[in-house]
């Protein structure tokens, strides 16, 4: 593989990473949290679906 | 790499103290709620980035994916994605039980929790594979 082709990839590669870390330490906040959610953290994660349905990487994909 | 993960999260969760007015149940079901959610959103973020990539290098990638998105009609006749429809429901299994913790909403959630986990396995599984791939 080039230094061109692998300058190309870098970009997703990287984002793949940082989206990989963000899951890990999302996923570690949840697992330390060990009480229940209050009504503003219900709240949050409504709005977290809510926005979700918007997304772009949530729509499916166009019929062709 | 995952088993580091789940390590981590064992871990972590072993180590916290339960809250005394919490229900194991709920805690549990919370946390899983919330971990769902991140896993399928990162998992579509990832797949979103290379979509006709992953479509002809790895269609059971996109094929998850897809099922995730596709649109199903909800309680109230409104439509929505399948992975968020799932969360929601689960959630009202939850909600149902945590303000009347009756038997029967105690048998639905721990049904619905092993269902969300399967599902999340499945989605893990699929995270997995388009980690290593650009």
């Amino acid at each position: 593989m080039s230094t061109e082709e692998i300058a190309k990839l870098l970009p997703s590669v990287m984002q793949a990473v940082l989206s990989l870390l963000d899951y890990i330490a999302k996923v570690r906040a949840a697992a330390i949290q060990n009480k229940e959610w209050t009504p503003e953290q219900e709240q949050t994660y409504q709005d977290l679906l809510t926005k979700a349905s918007i997304d772009p990487a949530w729509q499916p994909d166009q019929p062709s | 790499m995952k088993y580091a993960i789940a390590l981590t999260v064992l871990l972590l969760a072993g180590c916290a103290q339960l809250d005394p007015n919490a229900d194991p149940l709920v805690v549990r079901a919370e946390q899983t709620q919330q971990i769902a959610f991140d896993t399928f959103n990162t998992f579509l973020q990832l797949e979103n980035q290379n979509r006709e990539l992953y479509r002809q290098v790895l269609p059971d990638v996109h094929t998850v994916a897809e099922w995730l998105r596709a649109p199903v009609v909800q309680a109230d006749g409104k439509k929505l994605q399948r992975g968020l429809s799932i969360l929601k429901s689960f959630d009202r299994v939850k909600m149902a039980y945590k303000y009347n913790r009756t038997a029967d909403n105690k048998a639905n959630l721990t049904t619905a929790l092993a269902t969300l986990e399967t599902t999340l396995t499945e989605v893990q599984q699929q995270l997995n594979s388009i980690k290593g791939t650009p």
